[in-house]
């Protein structure tokens, strides 16, 4: 029993990696403009497809995509902040904007339901080396795949902690994030700080995409289970706070890989959503998120 | 409300004076069947349409072609289609427009058992016969008299795959245990219950019963713990993703049981044959239909052959269904000698079919007859297993493909 805990807790701290990244994205949105990006997931999605094709056409590994998807999905969300998020949010007056919110939801709509007209509901799937290897270490077996998109997560985690703390651009962010009135009273151009974080957000999911191809299957409605499980990371992790997002996503992981050996998946999920309210009531900031006043 | 009754009454008394009408030139010139197919012809689950809809095209056809329905003076049929899209609001409301609008005769639909459930209440509303296509049970217990489903149910498939497993079995060491997984929505939660109870009457001991969420990011932990119950025969009920994430799991974890079997929906589609790869070859999958039935009756051969040569793409195990159920009706209609749809519908109570050859055996079974519920009591479903990429048909003996040697045990991606 013990072992198969330490196989179950080992797997889903990998898999948490994976859900890390997603969270990560969702957020840097959140963390400057105080929207909750209901898209992310089918902005994964559509790096997804993006790997996959580009694996098909031209042969790439899953792995060296990013060098096109991560340019072009960063075209894409600061395209999507400047031509959609940006007018709506100038009309908006109220903190927490609304219909920004709404929007995201409904370009989700839209985006998946195009991919599902160009590509049909078909599951796509790629045969890579990582695709079904393992490593054995003693009685425990690492899928090299998850182990991949967990280093993935960690790299990226700690790119974006420097970007954010050690760049202009970065401190920008932060700061915009903090408090938009005073950033712009000390001469920041808040609009296009706000597409860069979009454009970043969408970014990220390009890297969390090439890690899933190899031994996911791509699918117009593969972002959705995965947005679930970003939501509760963020409130677990704390909004807004990178490496919250990161050791969130290794907290439900592993919630899920160790309470699904004891009992079911299904039940896993419940407890989830449970410590998702429980946080909520009782440490709405997170883990790692700061007390906001 | 006023309105709505007019149209009602002028409805029925169209259809009042169309029947006089029917009954006055039946014997005298020819008269004109209609009949009304419910598929999802949009939407995601458009590619099944699509089938059902040339198949049936094919069907009627070829009935025409012979002479139409001979006891109605050589009756032609015409096809009418209505789109599901896949949606229950949308079948009911197009089943709706096939009885008052277009008058149809009788009714065949309409594959998703959600759209089907709803929809064929309308039809049981207007006394109008509903063949059916969809496995869940309760279709055809809700004490209809105008419901008919011709094939297996999800009890009746069921068995068949515990029959077809334990008869390869046993000349081969037969299977102790079995884990079942499978996903918790209506269909999953319904075929694993069934598939318990005929796997424990067969002497298997069931370690574990799992329903997990449907398309979940991960099931590691339940493959995980499978694994460690070392089970003779793994039982999946997934659509296609998750069969796909099943599949690779056991392989990355080495988990390879004697034999891995499904209850159908996604093992069974050529997007799983392709996404596992290697790791398909072997898993046996329930089925009510597949073209290689034709391997050992020429009749079912010629008439999918056909299929391919026009369409591009075999009959597919739900098109098969629609083809039988437009079988059953023109047989019906035969013995019925009119088109009212209260006597094709005693007509079709009354199918008894025994002839190998009768096109309505299309889908084989021993006797085709309908008990009090309208449920084909003799329909069963077959075995086929994935070897080279392809699904071949291993169980039931008389029906299996005859130079085909089952894939035992399963062996993983090894």
């Amino acid at each position: 029993m013990t072992e198969l805990v330490i196989q179950g807790a080992l797997s889903g701290l990998l898999i948490g990696g994976i859900y890390g990244l997603i969270a990560l994205g969702l957020n840097l949105v959140f963390g400057t403009m105080r929207v909750v990006n209901f898209a992310q997931g089918t902005l994964l999605m559509v790096g997804m497809f993006m790997a996959y094709w580009l694996f098909v056409l031209t042969g790439l590994h899953p792995y060296l995509s990013p060098l096109v998807t991560v340019p072009a999905l960063f075209a894409l969300g600061y395209a999507l902040q400047y031509f959609l998020v940006t007018p709506l949010l100038a009309r908006e007056r109220a903190r927490e904007p609304m219909s920004v919110l709404l929007m995201t939801l409904g370009l989700a709509l839209v985006l998946e339901n195009l991919a599902l007209m160009l590509f049909r509901g078909d599951y796509k799937t790629v045969q890579v080396r990582e695709t079904s290897a393992v490593w054995i270490l003693g009685d425990y077996i690492v899928s090299v795949g998850r182990f991949w998109s967990f280093v993935a997560m960690l790299g990226t985690v700690t790119a974006l902690w420097l970007f954010l703390s050690r760049t202009d651009l970065g401190r920008a962010i932060r700061a915009v994030g903090q408090d938009r009135q005073v950033a712009r009273l000390l001469g920041m151009n808040d609009r296009v700080i706000y597409n860069y974080a979009f454009g970043i957000s969408t970014a990220v999911m390009g890297i969390a995409a090439a890690a899933l191809v190899p031994f996911y299957y791509t699918h117009p409605a593969v972002g959705t289970s995965f947005l679930l499980k970003a939501f509760v990371i963020v409130v677990l992790g704390g909004l807004g706070s990178m490496p919250g997002a990161a050791l969130g996503g290794l907290a439900v992981g592993l919630i899920e890989g160790v309470i699904g050996i004891w009992t079911e998946a299904a039940v896993a999920q419940i407890l989830l959503f449970a410590v998702f309210i429980a946080m909520l009531f009782f440490r709405p900031a997170g883990l790692l998120g700061l007390e906001r006043k | 409300m006023k309105n709505r009754r007019s149209v009602l009454l002028s409805a029925a008394a169209l259809a009042g004076t169309a029947a006089v009408a029917g009954r006055r030139t039946a014997r005298a010139q020819q008269e004109e069947v209609r009949v009304g197919v419910l598929s999802p012809m949009t939407g995601p689950a458009a590619r099944f349409g699509a089938i059902q809809q040339s198949t049936l095209t094919l069907a009627a056809e070829d009935v025409n072609g012979a002479g139409g329905i001979r006891s109605l003076g050589g009756a032609r049929i015409r096809l009418i289609f209505g789109d599901t899209r896949g949606e229950a609001d949308m079948g009911v409301t197009e089943t709706e427009r096939l009885i008052t609008r277009e008058r149809v005769h009788a009714l065949i639909g309409a594959f998703q058992s959600g759209v089907g459930l709803p929809s064929s209440a309308v039809a049981e509303r207007y006394e109008i016969p509903w063949l059916n296509f969809g496995t869940v049970d309760r279709i055809t217990q809700r004490g209809f008299r105008y419901v008919f489903r011709p094939h297996a149910n999800d009890t009746l498939k069921a068995r068949a795959l515990v029959e077809g497993v334990m008869a390869l079995a046993r000349q081969r060491g037969g299977l102790r245990s079995g884990v079942i997984l499978s996903e918790n929505t209506e269909w999953g939660k319904s075929v694993a219950d069934k598939q318990k109870i005929f796997l424990e009457q067969a002497g298997v001991e069931i370690k574990l019963v799992e329903h997990y969420p449907y398309a979940a990011p991960d099931l590691t932990s339940m493959v995980v713990k499978a694994r460690a119950l070392r089970p003779d025969l793994v039982v999946a009920n997934s659509y296609l993703g998750d069969a796909l994430l099943i599949t690779r799991l056991m392989g990355e974890y080495r988990f390879r049981p004697t034999v891995y079997a499904a209850g159908g929906g996604g093992h069974l589609q050529p997007d799983f044959v392709r996404g596992a790869g290697a790791l398909a070859e072997g898993v046996i999958c329930a089925t009510i239909w597949d073209p290689a039935v034709g391997r050992n009756i020429p009749w079912i051969k010629e008439v999918n052959d056909r299929h391919v040569a026009r369409n591009g793409v075999p009959i597919t195990e739900d098109a098969a269904c629609y083809y039988q159920c437009f079988q059953v009706l023109v047989d019906a209609l035969e013995r019925a000698r009119q088109v009212d749809p209260k006597k094709i519908r005693d007509a079709i109570a009354a199918t008894d079919i025994t002839d190998p050859n009768h096109r309505a055996m299309f889908v084989p079974c021993t006797r085709l007859t309908f008990d009090e519920t309208g449920q084909n009591p003799t329909a069963t479903a077959m075995a086929v297993q994935v070897q080279q990429g392809r699904l071949r048909l291993v169980y039931p003996p008389g029906v299996a493909e005859p130079d085909v040697t089952p894939i035992w045990p399963y062996r993983g991606a090894a």
